[in-house]
C-alpha cells in the first residue's frame, strides 16, 4: 500500500507541477491552473463568504469534502502537493542522516494540533467580516506561488546558464544551439521572468519544508488550515482504522505515524489520520486494517477518543477557549483596520473594483505566472495591508500586451474576468500622462517618440505635434484620452529617467 | 541524533574519502560553480569581455544596381527580384551560415503589414538553401512579446517550413560591438548571431514611421542591436548609419507587397494598408531604401538616415544614376 500511495503522490505532484509549469503562453485549456484552486474547499468557501458570492468552483470543492467524508483525509495523505513535498523532504532528510549514521527522530508537540483550528477560525472570522485572508495559509496557494515565483524562474536561470556555457564552449555550433532552443522553448519563457518578491516567497516555502527535519509533516499536523477544515469532516468519515486485539504493547504504529494520530492505548484520532496506511504496513501482528464503518458512522459504535480528565479543564482546552474568544474579536478589529480605498496601483485588465478585487484575489500567482511580458507583479504595501501580493502592472518590468487575454483565463475566483480579444482591446486599465518636465522632446528638444512608435491602439493614443523647443523644431507627444487603454507600454519603453510618460490607474 | 558520530563523519568527509556523500557534494559544487556566477553579472552580458568585430565589406558585382519586381504573389516577386540581381549564388556560398533578418517587431497578423510578409521570408530561406547554405537563421529582437509576434506574424511557421532555425533572441548573446573610435554607438551591445554569419540578408517591410517618416532596411537593423533601444532614438539618423557600416548586409530585400501608409510602425487598421505587389532587392542598402522611400512619395534625401548613410559613402541615394531593372515576373 505504501508503494501505491507513493506512486499516487508522485503522479499527482508531477501533474500538479506540470500544470503550474505550463501556465504560460500559449495556455492550453486542458491545463488550466484555475482548476487546482477550484478543488480547494478552503479557498472556495472562505472567498465565497468574504465576498458574499457563490463561486462556481464551490461544486468542485464540495467533491473534495465528499471524498473526505468517505475516505478521511486522503486529500492530505495522497493528493496534496505540499503534503507530498513534506513527505519527500522528510524521507530525503532521514536517508541523508543515515549517510552520517545519525538518526532524525520526531519531536512532536501534541498540544499544537489545535493551532490549525485557530488558524482556520481566524480565516473564517475574517471572511465573515468581509476580509479574505486565506491566501496566506492555504497549502495549494503556497505551493503554486512558490513554484511560479521561486522554483521555476530559478530553474530557468540555471538552464540558461548551463546552456550558454555549453554553446560558448562549443563555439556556437548550430546543432547545439538548436537543441538548447528547442528545449528552452518547450520548458521555459524566452526571457527569464523576474519577481522581486521571489526570495521571500522561496524562503517561506523552504522553511515549511525544513520543518520536517524536526517533526514529519509539521505543517500538516499543526498549521495547515485546509487540513483543519478536512479534519473536521474526517472525524465523521466512513473509512476507519481497526486494530482490535494488539499482540503486544510494541507501539510501532505510534512511532511510524507521520501525523501523531495514534494514542498510547492504540486508539486513534480520525481527524488527524491522513490514511497513509503506514500503521497497517508496519504492524508486526498484521492486525491493523482500514475498513468502512456502518453507513451512519455517528450513530455506530463510537470510536474511543483520547482519554481526557472527566472533570475540570485541561490546559489545552483552556487555551482553546481563550483563543476562540480572541478570534471572535477579530472581525470588528479587522473592519476598523482595513478601510475601503481608491485604486492606487494599475490592476490587470477589467479587474473588479478595488475593494472587491483585493478580497476576491487569492494571491495564487497564476496571472503573474502566465503574463507574457512579466508585467504582473505582486504588490507589497501600496494597496494597503490586506492588498499584499495582489497583482499590479509594473511598467518598470513589462507592459500589458494589447492582444493578450491570458490573466483572466487563469483566475480561479473571477477577480480578473475572462475577456475576449475584442473586449480586451476596449478595456481601459489606466490613462497615460506625458510629464513635460522629463519627456525628452518636451524638456530637451531632442527627437524621441519611442512611446508613439510602440503605442498599440490602431488610432494611436499618442499623437504628435511639431513645436519649437530650445530653438529647435521637434515632434512632441501628447495623449488622446479616448484611445488610451493604459497598457503602460509607453511607460515601459520610455528612455527618459525619470520616466517622461506615466500611466495612472483609473479611479 | 548522536552528535559525536555526526562530527566524526563530517571530519571523515574532509579527509577526502570518495564516499557517496562526497560525490553528491562534488556534483552540487561543480554544477553550482557553473550555474551561479552569471547570476551576479550584469544582465545581457553574461560572460567575460567578448567583443564583436564589424562585419567585412564585400564587393559583390550584381547584374544591376537595384531590382524591382512586381507580382501579386510575393514569393514569385522575391525570386524574380533576386534573380534579376544575378541570383542568390552571388551572395550565398556553399556551406555558409545565413541570417535572414525580417521585421517581426509587432504582434500583428500578416495582412496588417506590421511585419515582413511570411512568404517573402520563406522564399529567401529556400533560395539560400538552394544556393548551398548550411544553416539559415531567422530571428528578430521583437518589440512586442516574442512568442506572440513570431506566431501571429506567420513568420516562424513559414521559415521553419523552409528549414530555417527560428529562435527567440537570447539575452546572453549580446556583446559590445567594436564600432570605430568616437562613434555614438561605441560598445553598443550587438546580437552575436546577427553579426557572426557568412551572409546577412536584411528583409524589412516598408512602413510609415512618425520619427523617421519611413522605416526601411537600415532601420530594420535595429533588430540586431540590444540594450535600451529607446536611447537610439535621440539623433537616430547618424546612429543608424553607424549600425549600417557595422552590419554591411550582403543583400537587402524590401517587402513592399503591402505597405503601411499611416499609424506606423505598428499599424493595426486595414484602411492604412496599401497593396503594392512590389519587392525591391539590392546589394546596396541605401539604394534599396532610396527607391522604397519614393513609394511613399518621399525624396531619398528627405529621410534622415538615408542621407546620413549616403553622406558616409555607405551606398548611393542617387536613383537617377542607378542601374535599376524592373521585372514583372
Amino acid at each position: 500500500m505504501t508503494a501505491v500511495r507513493r506512486a499516487v503522490q508522485i503522479l499527482v505532484f508531477t501533474a500538479f507541477a506540470a500544470i503550474v509549469w505550463m501556465t504560460r503562453y500559449p495556455l492550453t485549456v486542458q491545463l488550466n491552473p484555475a482548476m487546482l484552486f477550484k478543488a480547494d474547499p478552503l479557498i472556495m468557501v472562505a472567498t465565497s463568504i468574504a465576498e458574499r458570492v457563490l463561486l462556481p468552483g464551490l461544486i468542485i470543492a464540495a467533491l473534495t469534502l465528499l471524498l473526505t467524508l468517505i475516505f478521511g483525509r486522503v486529500f492530505c495523505g495522497w493528493l496534496c502537493p505540499l503534503g507530498a513535498l513534506n513527505d519527500a523532504t522528510a524521507f530525503i532528510a532521514r536517508k541523508a542522516a543515515k549517510l552520517f549514521h545519525a538518526r532524525l527522530t520526531d519531536h512532536p508537540l501534541p498540544s499544537a494540533i489545535f493551532v490549525k483550528y485557530i488558524v482556520l477560525a481566524c480565516i473564517g472570522a475574517l471572511a465573515v467580516a468581509g476580509i479574505q485572508f486565506v491566501w496566506l495559509f492555504d497549502p495549494i496557494t503556497i505551493c503554486v506561488r512558490s513554484l511560479s515565483f521561486s522554483v521555476i524562474p530559478l530553474a530557468n536561470h540555471i538552464f540558461d546558464s548551463l546552456g550558454a556555457a555549453l554553446i560558448q564552449a562549443t563555439n556556437y555550433y548550430p546543432p547545439i544551439d538548436n537543441m538548447y532552443h528547442v528545449l528552452k522553448e518547450a520548458l521555459f519563457d524566452p526571457r527569464r521572468p523576474i519577481y522581486p518578491h521571489a526570495p521571500v516567497i522561496g524562503i517561506i516555502f523552504g522553511l515549511i519544508l525544513l520543518m520536517t527535519f524536526f517533526v514529519r509533516r509539521l505543517w500538516c499536523r499543526y498549521l495547515c488550515p485546509l487540513g483543519g477544515m478536512l479534519a473536521v469532516v474526517a472525524k465523521f468519515s466512513f473509512l476507519k482504522r481497526r486494530s482490535p486485539v494488539c499482540a503486544g504493547p510494541c507501539r510501532i504504529c505510534k512511532d511510524v505515524c507521520r501525523m501523531g494520530a495514534i494514542n498510547d492505548d492504540n486508539s486513534y484520532k480520525p481527524s488527524e489520520c491522513i490514511v497513509c496506511m503506514d500503521c497497517v504496513r508496519y504492524c508486526p501482528s498484521q492486525k491493523t486494517s482500514f475498513k468502512f464503518s456502518e453507513l451512519l458512522p455517528v450513530i455506530a459504535a463510537p470510536i474511543v477518543e483520547a482519554s481526557s480528565p472527566a472533570t475540570g479543564m485541561s490546559r489545552s482546552q483552556f487555551m482553546g477557549w481563550v483563543s476562540a474568544s480572541l478570534v471572535l474579536l477579530l472581525p470588528s478589529a479587522a473592519q476598523a483596520m482595513f478601510k475601503y480605498r481608491k485604486r492606487k496601483v494599475l490592476r490587470p485588465p477589467a479587474a473588479l473594483p478595488e475593494a472587491e478585487f483585493v478580497q476576491r484575489c487569492v494571491r495564487c500567482g497564476n496571472c503573474m505566472k502566465v503574463c507574457v511580458t512579466n508585467c504582473l507583479q505582486p504588490v507589497l504595501l501600496e494597496s494597503g495591508l490586506d492588498g499584499i501580493w495582489t497583482p499590479k502592472i509594473d511598467a518598470a518590468i513589462g507592459y500589458c500586451e494589447y492582444g493578450c487575454t491570458l490573466c483572466g483565463h487563469v483566475c480561479p475566483t473571477g477577480a480578473i474576468p475572462p475577456l475576449s480579444v475584442e473586449q480586451k482591446s476596449r478595456t481601459k486599465m489606466g490613462l497615460a500622462q506625458i510629464l513635460q518636465d522629463t519627456c525628452i522632446p518636451w524638456s530637451r528638444g531632442e527627437d524621441c517618440l519611442v512611446c508613439e512608435e510602440h503605442c498599440p491602439t490602431s488610432r494611436k493614443a499618442i499623437q504628435t505635434s511639431k513645436i519649437v523647443v530650445n530653438g529647435r523644431q521637434v515632434l512632441v507627444p501628447s495623449i488622446d484620452a479616448n484611445s488610451c487603454v493604459g497598457c503602460a507600454l509607453c511607460e515601459n519603453v520610455c528612455p527618459a529617467s525619470p520616466k517622461g510618460v506615466v500611466v495612472e490607474p483609473l479611479a | 541524533m548522536d552528535m559525536t558520530k555526526l562530527t566524526d563523519k563530517v571530519s571523515a568527509i574532509f579527509k577526502v574519502r570518495f564516499t557517496r556523500a562526497a560525490f553528491v557534494k562534488f556534483a552540487v559544487v561543480t554544477l553550482g560553480a557553473i550555474a551561479l556566477p552569471p547570476m551576479f553579472k550584469r544582465r545581457g552580458i553574461a560572460y567575460a569581455a567578448t567583443t564583436l568585430e564589424p562585419r567585412p565589406k564585400k564587393n559583390i558585382a550584381t547584374a544591376c544596381g537595384l531590382a524591382v519586381a512586381n507580382n501579386s504573389d510575393p514569393a514569385t516577386a522575391t525570386r524574380a527580384a533576386v534573380n534579376a540581381l544575378g541570383g542568390m549564388k552571388l551572395f550565398v556560398k556553399r556551406g555558409d551560415t545565413v541570417v535572414v533578418k525580417p521585421n517581426i517587431g509587432w504582434d500583428r497578423t500578416p495582412e496588417l503589414a506590421g511585419n515582413t510578409n511570411p512568404a517573402v521570408v520563406e522564399i529567401l530561406v529556400r533560395m539560400s538553401f538552394e544556393a548551398g547554405a548550411k544553416f539559415v537563421k531567422v530571428f528578430d529582437y521583437t518589440c512586442n512579446d516574442a512568442r506572440r509576434t513570431y506566431e501571429n506574424s506567420g513568420i516562424a511557421a513559414a521559415a521553419r517550413k523552409a528549414g530555417a532555425m527560428v529562435f527567440f533572441v537570447d539575452d546572453w548573446k549580446f556583446f559590445p560591438g567594436k564600432f570605430p573610435a568616437g562613434a555614438m554607438m561605441a560598445d553598443w551591445p550587438m546580437y552575436r548571431d546577427g553579426v557572426a554569419c557568412d551572409c546577412f540578408i536584411n528583409a524589412p517591410v516598408a512602413k510609415h514611421h512618425r520619427l523617421t517618416d519611413v522605416t526601411l532596411s537600415i532601420k530594420n537593423l535595429m533588430g540586431v542591436c540590444g540594450s535600451g533601444r529607446g536611447e537610439m532614438h535621440q539623433n537616430i539618423a547618424p546612429k543608424l548609419a553607424e549600425v549600417l557600416a557595422f552590419m554591411r548586409p550582403e543583400l537587402t530585400v524590401i517587402d513592399a507587397s503591402r505597405i503601411l501608409l499611416r499609424n506606423g510602425p505598428t499599424g493595426g487598421n486595414m484602411a492604412d494598408v496599401k497593396k503594392m505587389d512590389t519587392v525591391i532587392a539590392s546589394a546596396d542598402a541605401v539604394l534599396a531604401d532610396s527607391y522604397a522611400a519614393t513609394l511613399f512619395g518621399h525624396k531619398p534625401a528627405e529621410i534622415g538616415y538615408i542621407k546620413a548613410a549616403a553622406d558616409q559613402k555607405l551606398g548611393s541615394m542617387d536613383l537617377a544614376a542607378a542601374n535599376i531593372r524592373k521585372v514583372t515576373a
